[in-house]
């Protein structure tokens, strides 16, 4: 997803379909138990980091696995988060 | 046969029209379109889905009919869901009726991803034997059970537990489910035994540029299998029945997604064919209704 440059675009899609009602329309989470997605942690996290954790999903606190998406839909995810940093 | 399909058509499009009426903004389904087999997907904390599936078939003997199942799928936490059924049927040259109720609940025991994810599914069953909604095959389930008239049927009161270790693994944009069943009928029968198992992939892996309907990553397409495994008494094949469905999901806007499966029989015991139709809509985020906010 590297060189694609519509893959942040697409990455838009699926977080609106998939993240935004949790994280809210401008990433910045609810304050509470859901994240902001523009953060130093993200920013300091490789690709290949956030990609792992879209898999993983955090259960235990309500996160959910995202294995379940294909994995080009995973990276396009990643680029769009790289995106609004 | 008219009325009847007329019937059960009516209070599939008013369930469309009430999830898409009732729907307070953009909601999401990411179920796949399976009908019997379960894969580990559980519903997001907080979310609630309201699923209707529906089974058309003709046993041999009997009458053609038409068996409604509305699920109401929670997600108690990240790694917990608990789910209502309701079911019902509708008989042709017979009657209508609420066949009885299901409560389930989905739990996954390991709290990270592996090659194969367990879930660990328990089931209450209280159901009447005019049930025919299919969502599950075991024992020595087949056709005969379904053709007499429901006034006979539904003097047959179905208390039961059911049992369900479900193996599913993501790979490579592929689903592969398998579940194991064993039911026991809370009288003094014996354990059922069963199986399904599934396969599913998206038409396209990565998402469009643009918000698009028709687009092929939209469409989510497999197949299922399911049967019965005899029982403690009877371990055997022997008279048992065994489908095989394609299926077909459809991701439409505003998180409304249809599903649709021509399900055949694969030996004399099962029904020649099984229609089945889908219709979900996941409401987000439903315990910040009441708290006035996210949860």
């Amino acid at each position: 997803m590297a060189g694609d440059a519509e893959a942040p675009a697409s990455g838009a899609q699926v977080y609106r379909d998939h993240c935004l009602k949790c994280h809210k329309a401008r990433a910045q989470g609810d304050g509470h138990k859901r994240p902001a997605l523009r953060s130093e942690r993200i920013r300091n996290a490789s690709d290949g980091d956030i990609e792992w954790f879209l898999r993983q999903g955090d259960l235990g606190h309500g996160m959910p696995s995202w294995s379940s998406l294909p994995e080009a839909q995973r990276w396009q995810l990643v680029a769009y988060l790289r995106s609004i940093q | 046969m008219l009325k009847l399909l007329v019937q059960i058509l009516s209070s599939f499009c008013w369930c469309g029209v009430y999830l898409l009426v009732l729907s307070p903004g953009l909601g999401r389904a990411q179920d796949k379109p399976y009908f019997v087999t379960y894969s580990q997907d559980l519903e997001e904390p907080g979310n609630l889905e309201v699923e209707t599936k529906t089974a058309l078939a003709k046993p041999d003997g009997g009458h053609r009919y038409g068996a409604l199942a509305t699920e109401l799928e929670y997600g108690m936490r990240g790694w917990w869901t608990t789910e209502l059924y309701l079911d019902g049927q509708a008989t042709g040259q017979d009657s209508t009726l609420f066949t009885g109720f299901r409560i389930e609940n989905r739990v996954r025991p390991l709290m990270s991803e592996h090659f194969i994810n367990p879930v660990l599914y328990v089931e209450y069953e209280n159901t009447s034997g005019a049930d025919k909604t299919i969502l599950e095959v075991v024992g020595h389930d087949g056709q005969a059970d379904l053709a007499g008239p429901n006034g006979e049927l539904r003097k047959e009161h179905q208390h039961e537990a059911e049992l369900k270790l479900i193996l599913s693994s993501n790979v490579k944009d592929w689903n592969i489910s398998e579940n194991f069943i064993s039911e026991k009928n809370l009288g003094h029968e014996p354990w059922e035994f069963g199986y399904a198992v599934g396969a599913t992939r998206p038409l396209a892996s990565a998402a469009s540029v643009r918000p698009c309907t028709f687009c092929a990553e939209k469409f989510i397409t497999g197949v299922e299998g399911y049967g019965g495994l005899g029982n403690t008494d009877s371990l055997t094949m022997h008279a048992t029945s065994h489908y095989i469905a394609p299926v077909l999901g459809w991701q439409l806007p505003k998180g409304v997604r249809v599903s649709f499966s021509p399900g055949f029989g694969l030996t004399g015991s099962s029904l020649a064919r099984v229609y089945r139709a889908g219709l979900a809509y996941e409401f987000e985020q439903v315990g910040g209704w009441f708290h006035g906010g996210a949860e």
